[in-house]
């Protein structure tokens, strides 16, 4: 197995643990706000590993530029609609788990 | 050698996606389902890519290039959407 094939085996499982992390947060975190935190971090982080191990694992110029700016596309779309959720979140004033609590109290 | 591997990351992403549709069901507000749509759509474009290597098909990055726009898009039309206040 040349050195390559290993480089990309770790980023790939890298990647599928960050993506476990967070479909666990998405089911785990009390409210609104949390998930929102989890899922805009991971997301990144995971879709870019994956990337990164597709770049070491094909040799052809062609495919990793485009494979470089499918990346540089995510990363700037995912940070911006994960803000615009949490502010139309904010504005629809969707109760923290503490409100809710202390509601039920 | 490297190939199992991809296909067990396919079918763990898949999985994935089944956590974050039941997610869409069950999330109390609006908001909520537009974050598992979110997640949704960044395990189906890593699929997307995995499989354009399984496949050798490199056709598919294409594919995942409009996909990551049509889903920027979306969002952002249903943010506009909501701020109507036509959904709870």
């Amino acid at each position: 197995m040349p050195k390559m094939e290993i480089a990309a085996a770790i980023l790939l499982i890298l990647s599928v643990l960050v993506f476990a992390t967070s479909a666990l947060g998405l089911w785990r975190m009390p409210d609104f706000y949390c998930r929102i935190h989890t899922v805009g971090m991971t997301d990144t982080l995971g879709i870019f590993a994956l990337i990164l191990a597709l770049i070491l694992l094909t040799g052809d110029l062609l495919v990793g530029v485009k494979l470089v700016f499918l990346g540089l596309m995510i990363l700037v779309i995912n940070p911006v609609v994960a803000h615009l959720i949490g502010r139309a979140g904010y504005e629809r004033k969707v109760p923290t788990a503490r409100k809710r609590q202390e509601g039920k109290k | 050698m490297i190939d199992t591997l991809v296909w067990i990351m396919v079918f763990i992403l898949l999985a994935l996606m089944i956590c974050a549709i039941a997610r869409a069901f069950v999330g109390p507000t609006a908001t909520d389902r537009l974050v598992s749509m979110n997640l949704f759509v960044a395990y189906s474009v890593c699929v997307h890519l995995l499989f354009s290597h399984l496949a050798d098909a490199w056709i598919y990055l294409d594919v995942a290039l409009v996909f990551v726009l049509a889903a920027c898009v979306a969002s952002v039309a249903i943010i506009r959407f909501l701020d109507r206040k036509l959904l709870r």
